[in-house]
């Protein structure tokens, strides 16, 4: 673990991107609820920062014609460009599972954002 | 990367508000655009296809104030002009489709007034910026007299075709003044996608019902134009006229052209006063806007494939952001789908050349001189 101090808690809105430096790299800092994720600052699609991008709930079909489910328990960020809608918690795409954007741990400690990135192996695919 | 400046040639700006507009409609028509304001009727006319479900729009190109996405300067300055850098754009209004309304006198004067408050609030704002005169096809004649009466201008640099209710595809002779004039000005005529589909897609087989649809086949009306200003003869009446088409992408171009020329023999039959062969005439008379590059795998191999079916492609397409629409490409990932050997030409010498921008060609090649 190589926690790095990006924030705090109360510092960040909910529900849309906080961009932050952390050494060269620039990381999109989501709050929904108490919860707050971390993602490298690059959209996989046109590599385009996260700034003015909004979360989402997640909407999925179920197969049939007209169905559909609402599920708020998994938000997905929507790239402000074209809308391409990422898993916060994942960095998976929402339609096409082979593009991920790199996600970092997060700690929430004394009301201050910790972020993880010793570990650059197990997420990354990136442009 | 290339280096050189970029010249973008479909760059959307607006009114902050429909009432923006009112004091440059002509006089027979204000009190009716005056009412259509003040009930809330839109002055351009809105599309008779699906609504985007999420807005049209990047969504962090809404100024801060509300108003709509390309109505600031200072926002399209910064998140376009500047940031690749843009040595010159286009700018085609919000596509410009008050030509489409169905009452001829009212398309025709909201033209005539989205024309004048461009000038005298746009395009001295910047050097960099550069727009057209857009023009309804319903009163071709009409349309004809603003072209001319807007042509010396310059930072005018074409006509755009701002709509047409009627089913008829901008080749069709009914449009023929309008391109004469521009041909005697020495202007390019330019298309979009909106003004340029409102009836065409919905005519191929009744009306899309979703945004995905009409994304997927908009092209079918660029090849409906092209087709229709070559086999209405529009090149040879007019053999100086050029033709740009924006945001119809490009995949569809190789199959237009092979389809167009394998019929060649029942064109000459039809259309006697064809005498190249429709691939000649798009060589010589058309350009295409890059944008959207429909370019699957993430170098766009996929895509450079099917273009280099075409001798000289690079000669035919001309880099458009799209700038602010949510469909729209940033500089940087066009530059990485396109072929360096393409970019030059792409990114700016095709536009220039096209648009008659030799000031901008001169300080390219001094700037090519002082780097050398």
């Amino acid at each position: 673990m190589a926690l790095v101090d990006v924030a705090a808690l109360a510092d960040l809105p909910q529900g849309v991107p906080t961009v932050v430096s952390v050494g060269k790299r620039e990381i999109a800092l989501v709050r929904v609820d108490d919860r707050v994720f971390a993602l490298r600052n690059i959209c996989p699609h046109q590599s385009q920062s996260f700034a003015g991008g909004v979360v989402a709930d997640r909407i999925e079909g179920t197969g049939t014609p007209g169905a559909f489910t609402v599920r708020t328990d998994s938000p997905l960020l929507m790239c402000p460009w074209h809308h391409w809608e990422f898993d916060l918690a994942s960095g998976k795409c929402a339609f096409d599972k082979k593009l991920r954007v790199r996600t970092y741990e997060t700690v929430i400690r004394d009301a201050r954002v910790f972020i993880d990135v010793g570990d650059e192996s197990p997420r990354t695919s990136e442009p | 990367m290339f280096r050189g400046p970029v010249v973008d040639v479909d760059v959307h700006h607006r009114p902050s508000q429909d009432a923006d507009l009112l004091p440059y409609v002509p006089e027979r028509s204000r009190d009716l655009a005056t009412r259509m304001v003040v009930h809330g009727v839109p002055l351009e006319m809105a599309r008779a296809v699906p609504v985007m479900p999420l807005g049209a729009n990047r969504l962090d190109t809404e100024p801060p104030d509300g108003s709509p996405p390309g109505s600031s300067y200072e926002m399209l300055r910064d998140q376009c002009l500047d940031a690749w850098p843009v040595a010159r754009c286009l700018l085609t209004y919000n596509v410009g489709e008050y030509g489409s309304h169905l009452n001829p006198i009212v398309a025709t004067d909201l033209c005539t007034a989205a024309n004048d408050w461009n000038i005298d609030q746009w395009l001295g704002l910047d050097h960099r910026l550069y727009s057209g005169i857009v023009v309804s096809g319903l009163l071709p004649d009409e349309a004809a007299a603003e072209v001319r009466r807007l042509s010396s201008h310059p930072r005018m640099s074409c006509v755009i075709m701002g709509g047409s209710p009627l089913s008829r595809p901008f080749g069709d002779p009914l449009y023929h003044p309008i391109y004469e004039a521009a041909a005697e000005a020495d202007m390019p005529v330019v298309i979009h996608v909106g003004a340029a589909t409102l009836q065409s897609v919905k005519a191929v087989a009744g009306p899309a019902a979703t945004v995905s649809e009409v994304v997927a086949q908009t092209c079918l009306a660029a090849g409906q134009h092209i087709s229709s200003f070559i086999v209405h003869g529009v090149f040879e009446k007019f053999p100086q006229l050029k033709l740009l088409v924006n945001e119809f992408g490009l995949s569809w171009l190789p199959s237009l052209i092979w389809n167009l020329d394998r019929d060649y023999e029942l064109l000459r039959l039809e259309s006697p006063w064809v005498r190249k062969l429709p691939s000649e005439y798009i060589e010589q008379h058309v350009k295409l806007g890059t944008q959207p590059l429909e370019a699957l795998s993430a170098d766009g191999r996929d895509l450079i494939t099917l273009l280099g079916t075409i001798d000289g492609i690079e000669e035919l397409i001309c880099f458009t952001s799209d700038y602010p629409h949510y469909t729209m490409d940033d500089f940087g990932f066009a530059a990485r789908v396109l072929p360096k050997a393409w970019h030059a030409k792409v990114f700016s010498e095709n536009a220039c050349e096209f648009f008659g921008w030799r000031d901008l060609q001169a300080e390219e090649a001094a700037l090519v001189r002082s780097v050398a």
